[in-house]
């Protein structure tokens, strides 16, 4: 794989978020539940 | 009832002023996005360790960081665009624009004004030096 290669890109849209914490929540769990299931975070 | 949904571009009172707003309040998203991934089993460091100064950061510091973190792949999230969007009812646009005919008959029924927001945000997976895959 080349340096600097993109290999994952995602687009969220949050439609007024009341609890902006929560949201973060929900959003990073969503990025990396979708990183974990394409197999492209590596275990230390 | 339908509504009509007016969007609010000026960049005094919608979209520009609510990004700092937002960005503030989104501060939290390095530190939660590493809590996560450490979880996962992933070494993963905050950004601000190597790039402690606020704003967008340029590619070039990016990369710098990333080199000096000699990490394997950087995630970057960006806010892309915040919206702030005014939904009017019917019976206030008919308010607005009252027809002589409809004063005659019957005052309007009552309408309402709803403000929304909608953020969007988009997070990127980069690789540094070998796939990221395990």
């Amino acid at each position: 794989m080349k340096n600097n290669q993109l290999v994952w890109t995602g687009t969220a849209q949050t439609r007024d978020p009341r609890n902006i914490d929560k949201e973060i929540k929900r959003y990073v769990d969503t990025v990396t539940t979708t990183l974990e299931k394409r197999h492209l975070l590596a275990s230390r | 009832m339908a509504e009509a949904t007016l969007l609010i571009s000026s960049k005094n009172y919608s979209s520009w002023s609510l990004r700092g707003w937002l960005m503030t309040r989104m501060s939290g998203l390095p530190f939660e996005f590493v809590a996560r991934l450490v979880a996962a089993g992933v070494d993963a460091v905050p950004s601000y360790r190597y790039i402690p100064e606020d704003g967008r950061a340029a590619e070039a510091r990016l990369q710098e960081a990333v080199r000096l973190a000699n990490a394997d792949a950087a995630i970057v999230t960006r806010l892309v665009r915040v919206e702030k969007r005014t939904n009017v009812s019917r019976a206030i646009f008919n308010r607005l624009r009252p027809s002589v005919s409809a004063y005659m008959t019957a005052p309007p029924p009552p309408g309402s004004v709803t403000m929304s927001r909608r953020a969007s945000t988009s997070t990127t997976c980069t690789s540094r030096r070998r796939a990221c895959t395990r």
